[in-house]
């Protein structure tokens, strides 16, 4: 039996994921002009990732025993996002917020869904290298 | 009992990150409360009656063993790769990690053998599964998010982002 706290941490994940695929649908667009092929493919494949994980994350707030939140009709992006700088800098806050949110999943979770979290706050932090990030000693931890 | 988390307004994302506390609190409250804790109930006697015959068994921290070996294992490695040339910032890294452990600076006066490249991916890999296996099989949820960090940060490190 999972508890309110471990299914708040999995709802609040969820949430994150549906902000990312969100944000990162409008970079894909917002790239999809720029000549920066590696970029538009570092967007490509997070959005995908996010996308996976949206799905896995339904399903296992809903074997927690909850209903599954549905995302916001809108985000909040950031003006400008006109050149690939602008977009990678926010593709790279987008992950880094990720990065926080996998490790209070961590942190509020035991057993098969910490796991999961351990694993995508590993593989999101190192992915935040396709968007400029640098290697931290302790990443999603608050200072 | 779980951190509170604080909402940006407007932003969803930065709205569900982590807890206002800092590693080392946390730390300090899920791992070392039980030793103060035991410290503490054997020093009182709440029932003058009984102080002859101590009852209070001290609660042992189910997560010491996994906290001594991280910390062991972050010792190590500082002190094998002080001593190899081009590793200043996986020694940078590592002792961050130790301190968010709370695990005593490293000597920098001890040298181990100096590690090759291959040997010095190897060491880092190793490390980054026994930090995840480690967070994945602790009891306590702060320490548990240390450990994933470490690994994470592990993981991060151009060394083995090269060597994949």
């Amino acid at each position: 039996m999972s508890t309110t706290s471990s299914v708040d941490a999995l709802q609040r994940t969820l949430a994150a994921e549906h902000a990312a695929i969100f944000v990162f649908g409008a970079l894909g667009g917002r790239a999809s002009e720029l000549s920066d092929a590696p970029l538009r493919s570092a967007l490509s494949a997070a959005y995908d990732v996010h996308l996976e994980r949206r799905n896995q994350l339904r399903t296992m707030v809903t074997t927690a025993g909850g209903h599954p939140v549905a995302a916001e009709p809108a985000y909040r992006l950031p003006r400008p996002l006109t050149n690939a700088d602008q977009i990678k800098a926010e593709a790279l806050r987008i992950e880094r917020a990720c990065v926080t949110t996998y490790a209070a999943l961590v942190a509020a979770s035991a057993g098969p869904d910490r796991l999961w979290a351990v694993v995508a706050l590993a593989a999101t932090a190192v992915g935040e290298r396709a968007f400029g990030g640098r290697p931290e000693p302790l990443p999603g931890l608050d200072a | 009992m779980r951190k509170p988390v604080r909402e940006a307004p407007g932003d969803r994302v930065a709205g569900v990150s982590g807890s206002l506390l800092s590693r080392r609190a946390l730390l300090r409250l899920g791992g070392a409360v039980g030793v103060l804790g035991a410290g503490l109930l054997g020093g009182c006697d709440l029932d003058p009656g009984s102080s002859s015959t101590p009852t209070a068994v001290p609660p042992s921290d189910p997560d010491q063993h996994i906290v001594q070996a991280a910390r062991a294992e972050l010792s190590g490695l500082v002190l094998r790769l002080s001593a190899t040339a081009g590793a200043g910032s996986l020694v940078a890294c590592h002792r961050v990690q130790l301190a968010a452990l709370d695990g005593d600076p490293a000597s920098t006066t001890r040298r181990g053998r100096p590690l090759t490249p291959a040997q010095t991916v190897a060491r880092e890999h190793r490390a980054a599964e026994r930090f995840t296996h480690w967070a994945v099989t602790c009891q306590n949820g702060d320490l548990a998010r240390v450990l994933a960090s470490i690994a994470a940060g592990i993981r991060m490190q151009p060394v083995l982002g090269d060597a994949s």
